[in-house]
């Protein structure tokens, strides 16, 4: 938040959307700048914390003491049901998924440089000692869209490489004449950096970044992509989180 | 990141009790039912004024818990505000349904008195008790049309233009009280964590 002007604007919104105050168009306004930057998303969070002081405005009554046995008796005697999938129980499938991409990228990567054996040695004998996981990070994009709560955007992030491996889980086609595009939020930069069109799990390689933990957002485009963000951010990830 | 932080729970205990229940834990559930409970109960029933509705609130709230505790990342706010956030989401659908259908309740409930301290059934809810007297106390700082705007965001769900004409006040009044009352109760909220 470098300009005081724009401080002082996103705080008053920040504080209007803590009791849901704000309209679509501001309200997206701010959430897309706290994706950017981390002060404004720790102020949303601190409003948010705020209103909650609120709900003590209540006058304190106890609910019936039977209603503590009808909800224990109601619990699943397995969350097997749960549609929410904990990141945990999603750890094997994304090492999976980034060993299958980091393969596929390796067999591409040696047959293009057959001919440079010095380079593609150093290159083999790197990921033969398996280094190229050393580091990675593997995070979730939350959805910010209700309709597309059932799906998991899953990406791993290596900062040494600025390369990373996204896998799209249960996410429905994109709608006719449109392409759902990936970017990486790097705070430094002055707008998302693209990261090509998400139809199935690959890697993909951006510029360096400033930081290890770069965000990652899912937009939704026209066929073929955008140069910058133009649709709805469904999917996103701030930086540092 | 700097941990959240909410003055009427024990910020520590009761992230914990959301990684036990993560993990299927029913004592750690039942643990946090006895802490939040009544303050949920109690912040249904002044958005619903209606006992049943709030007892089927309250019910789909703590489920939905038990689903989603997995999904809870204390470093993006406390236990107690990702709890509060769903209660209140869920209330002011049903409030917006509600008047959608014309069907809008008289919010003068009848039974809107406070507890008995001598009927709290446990000690952990006397903790959230006076916890919550504390920040009660504390939000009588805030001034009483600051308030009365926020009251009406906060429980019936209205909006800026809603709640201008209720008050009959200009809608930029309404948004700077908002945006007061919001920097105090932010003030008063690191007061309390001091």
């Amino acid at each position: 938040m470098s300009n005081p002007g724009d401080k002082a604007h996103l705080e008053e919104l920040a504080a209007l959307h803590a009791v849901d105050l704000l309209d679509e168009s501001a309200r997206n306004k701010l959430l897309d700048a706290a994706l950017y930057d981390l002060e404004i998303d720790s102020l949303v969070r601190d409003y948010a914390e705020a209103a909650t002081l609120l709900a003590h405005e209540a006058p304190q009554i106890n609910p019936p003491p039977e209603l503590r046995s009808a909800i224990l008796n109601q619990l699943p005697a397995r969350r097997t049901a749960s549609k929410i999938i904990s990141f945990q129980q999603l750890i094997p499938y994304a090492i999976a998924a980034c060993l299958m991409a980091l393969a596929i990228s390796q067999i591409q990567q040696i047959t293009a440089l057959k001919s440079q054996l010095v380079t593609t040695r150093a290159d083999v004998d790197r990921l033969q000692a398996s280094n190229a996981l050393i580091g990675m990070r593997l995070t979730t994009l939350a959805a910010r869209d209700a309709s597309y709560a059932s799906s998991i955007i899953l990406v791993a992030w290596d900062p040494n490489r600025n390369q990373g491996v996204v896998s799209p889980n249960n996410l429905p086609p994109a709608p006719a004449g449109h392409d759902y595009q990936l970017w990486v939020l790097d705070p430094a930069a002055q707008a998302p950096v693209n990261a090509g069109l998400l139809t199935e799990s690959r890697s993909f390689t951006v510029n360096p970044v400033s930081t290890p933990n770069p965000g990652f957002a899912v937009s939704l485009e026209p066929a073929g992509g955008s140069p910058e963000p133009t649709g709805s951010i469904l999917f996103a990830v701030a930086p540092g989180a | 990141m700097e941990k959240a932080f909410h003055p009427a729970v024990n910020t520590d205990a009761d992230e914990h009790l959301i990684a036990q229940i993560a993990k299927g834990e029913r004592s750690a559930f039942a643990a946090l039912y006895d802490r939040y409970s009544t303050p949920l109960y109690s912040l249904a029933l002044k958005m619903l004024a209606n006992e049943a509705e709030a007892q089927d609130l309250l019910q789909e709230v703590f489920l939905s818990v038990w689903n989603k505790a997995a999904t809870f990342r204390a470093e993006r706010g406390s236990a107690f505000s990702w709890v509060v956030a769903q209660l209140r989401n869920r209330a002011i659908d049903k409030i917006r349904s509600r008047r959608r259908h014309g069907e809008l309740i008289e919010a003068n409930a009848p039974d809107l008195e406070p507890a008995d301290s001598g009927t709290l059934s446990s000690a952990d809810q006397c903790e959230i008790s006076e916890r919550a007297r504390v920040v009660r106390s504390a939000l009588k700082e805030i001034s009483d049309d600051q308030r009365q705007v926020l009251r009406l965001a906060y429980f019936e769900g209205l909006t800026q233009a809603e709640i201008a004409e209720q008050l009959e006040e200009p809608l930029g009044t309404i948004k700077a009280r908002a945006q007061r009352g919001m920097a105090r109760l932010r003030s008063i909220l690191r007061a309390l964590h001091e």
